[in-house]
């Protein structure tokens, strides 16, 4: 009787199928979570569970092609809540991935900053499909004890002095940004064919200054850790705060040139299945507590509560569709690999 | 009573039938929904096309036509196949070498050495990475050490970020592979046909050229397809370990399906892959061809 056993084993198997799934799934079901580091800490996913009897699954990117391919992947379904920064919320919302915002469940809106109640920058005909959640920039980090004054231009990546002790984000659409910005030119997203050419040779130029790229936080902050590097064209404020918390003596700083400034909103997926857990958890999240509990852990700048010390976003120039990502992912690929 | 018989025989050959056909079923339905289908639903893509971010489903042949014109996907493919083929045949030559040692041990001791050399593969890839990232890097443990040692007084800085870096990496990363099949196409050999060599007269060098290497070829053929196959599908290796040099095939298909949301290339490219793959499994059979017919 081998189909019996083997009957037997499969029904088994599916018994610990259910029973892992019943683990896991609070009373109130369970908000799956798309979202950048520090966007979901342990701290408020406790609470939250607490408060709601929601379970909170988060899934980590490290980028913005990682989180579009895994949204992609299933339209959206395996998520309910999706962190999109703001110059991609429309290739979010024209692919269908995620839906727009149901204000009537939204009823923590309240409590966003003035500047960010419109939620101009997330709205397309008529619907809007993000709540602002968290800002930040692309900074230059820089080693305190190689320049006892901040460095002033972005160009010190350029310097010789500092080659193979520089690290430089790998993200084909914010490379792409960060060199029209330091060669000066006005619209950084929208650039012509000679700009790009111009675009492309000076981040060649920076390539052979490089120690390496790195991709995600914990990326940029290991391999600085494990290497002499003192110069880091980073993905954001934690690179420096992470560095800092190591015991690894660094500043960072918005040079004279500007930078790129992001804004990440909270999102509904259009694949969820559990609409209500996802607004509960961006009702929870929108509070004032949440944002300035993120702003000193991890250095974001939070749309609920005024923060600190980041007096810099007056000079740092918001992100926006650039022209064309699949140019620039080929020109960026060129970059990558030139000799 | 008597016809009751032919009727549960009829209904069990029945079912003996059914279940046959079941199997079938299964054993073609289930290659086919999980492997054939999949394969060419990516091949289908690479014949479409983009236009404003939109995929259109108009057939055509650009996506391998811009492979070979366009901006660096041709030589990028040529260098990872080139950095391939010296992983492959270093893996080879190492897991050869490891494969005889164990080999000559008695059948206790062989079990406990292969282990300790598989044991790499009960941990995570990426743990992996990091620990050789941690070990090449310029604080890591290998300048440290010779720093420590006196033997340098600044470190090494092309360790690590560096060619010679992925190599070493893919190198460690994959050698498992290679020695597994190789071991175990040497196990299979009887022993007394070493015997009988040796009985002959049979130097230990001429047993090994004649006897356990020749034997030996499917599983050495079987190592070297899997050391290619993984090492030049890698794309995180190569880009974690190898700093501005890190760009391998495997990085330009996955960079096509971001934000540049450009499936039909990054599926096109994927086809060049597959094909380039398909090609090594070919080549390895055919060698072993050639042994039969001899």
């Amino acid at each position: 009787m081998i189909w019996t056993s083997k009957a037997v084993a499969a029904s088994l198997t599916v018994f610990a199928l259910l029973a892992s799934g019943a683990a896991y799934a609070g009373p109130k079901g369970e908000v799956r979570l798309l979202a950048y580091e520090g966007y979901a800490d342990p701290a408020w996913t406790e609470e939250f569970e607490k408060e709601t009897g929601i379970t909170v699954k988060v899934t980590y990117v490290g980028g913005v092609d990682e989180q579009i391919a895994k949204m992609k992947a299933s339209n959206g379904k395996d998520y309910d809540v999706v962190t999109v920064d703001t110059a991609s919320l429309k290739a979010f919302a024209d692919q269908k991935l995620i839906a727009p915002i149901d204000k009537q469940k939204l009823t923590s809106a309240k409590n966003l900053l003035p500047a960010f109640r419109s939620m101009d920058n997330a709205t397309f005909d008529g619907a809007t499909y993000g709540v602002p959640w968290a800002w930040g920039s692309l900074g230059l980090v820089y080693d305190k004890k190689t320049f006892p004054t901040p460095p002033d231009s972005w160009e010190v990546l350029w310097d010789p002095a500092y080659k193979g002790k520089v690290i430089s984000l790998d993200d084909a659409n914010n490379d792409i940004n960060f060199g029209a910005i330091v060669l000066g030119i006005k619209d950084p997203f929208n650039l012509t064919d000679q700009q790009m050419a111009e675009v492309k040779a000076k981040l060649i130029a920076l390539k052979k200054n490089l120690l390496t790229y790195f991709a995600g936080f914990d990326e940029g902050t290991t391999i600085w850790s494990e290497n002499n590097v003192v110069l880091m064209f980073s993905m954001g404020e934690l690179a420096a705060i992470n560095l800092q918390k190591k015991g690894f003596d660094v500043g960072y700083v918005i040079p004279k040139e500007g930078a790129v400034g992001w804004l990440d909103n909270l999102t509904v997926s259009a694949g969820t299945s559990n609409t209500d857990a996802a607004y509960a958890w961006m009702n929870f999240a929108l509070q004032k507590k949440i944002g300035a509990d993120m702003a000193k852990k991890y250095g974001y700048g939070a749309t609920t509560d005024a923060p600190q010390g980041m007096d810099y976003a007056d000079r740092l120039i918001w992100a926006q569709n650039p022209e064309n990502y699949t140019r620039r992912q080929a020109v960026w690929n060129e970059v990558k690999a030139s000799e | 009573m008597s016809a009751a018989p032919t009727r549960s025989d009829t209904s069990s050959c029945r079912r003996a039938r059914a279940l046959v056909a079941l199997r079938h079923a299964l054993n073609l339905g289930l290659p086919i929904l999980f492997v054939l289908i999949p394969i060419l639903s990516f091949v289908l893509v690479s014949f479409w096309t983009l236009q404003d971010g939109q995929i259109v489903r108009t057939f055509t042949l650009a996506n391998y036509r811009s492979f070979f014109t366009e901006g660096s996907y041709l030589p990028v493919y040529l260098s990872t196949v080139w950095l391939s083929l010296q992983v492959t045949f270093v893996n080879v030559t190492l897991a050869t070498a490891i494969a005889l040692f164990i080999f000559r041990r008695t059948p206790r001791v062989r079990f406990f050495i292969l282990m300790s050399f598989m044991l790499p593969l009960f941990m995570s890839y990426i743990i992996k990475v990091y620990a050789i990232r941690t070990i090449l890097g310029q604080r890591g443990l290998l300048n440290e050490g010779l720093m420590a040692l006196g033997l340098i007084d600044q470190p090494i800085e092309v360790l690590l970020f560096s060619r010679t870096a992925i190599f070493v990496a893919l190198a460690v990363i994959y050698l498992p592979y290679a020695i597994l099949p190789i071991y175990l196409a040497l196990d299979r050999i009887p022993a007394n046909y070493l015997a009988a060599s040796a009985d002959l007269g049979a130097s230990a060098l001429q047993g090994l050229r004649h006897i356990v290497l020749p034997l030996g070829r499917p599983g050495i053929a079987a190592g070297a397809v899997f050391t290619f196959i993984l090492t030049f599908g890698d794309f995180v290796t190569p880009q974690m370990v190898g700093g501005t040099q890190g760009f391998t095939f495997g990085r330009i298909v996955f960079s096509q399906f971001g934000l540049a949301l450009n499936w039909p290339l990054g599926s096109a490219l994927a086809v060049i892959l597959l094909a380039t793959t398909l090609l090594a499994v070919a080549l390895a059979g055919l060698t072993l061809r050639r042994e039969h017919v001899r």
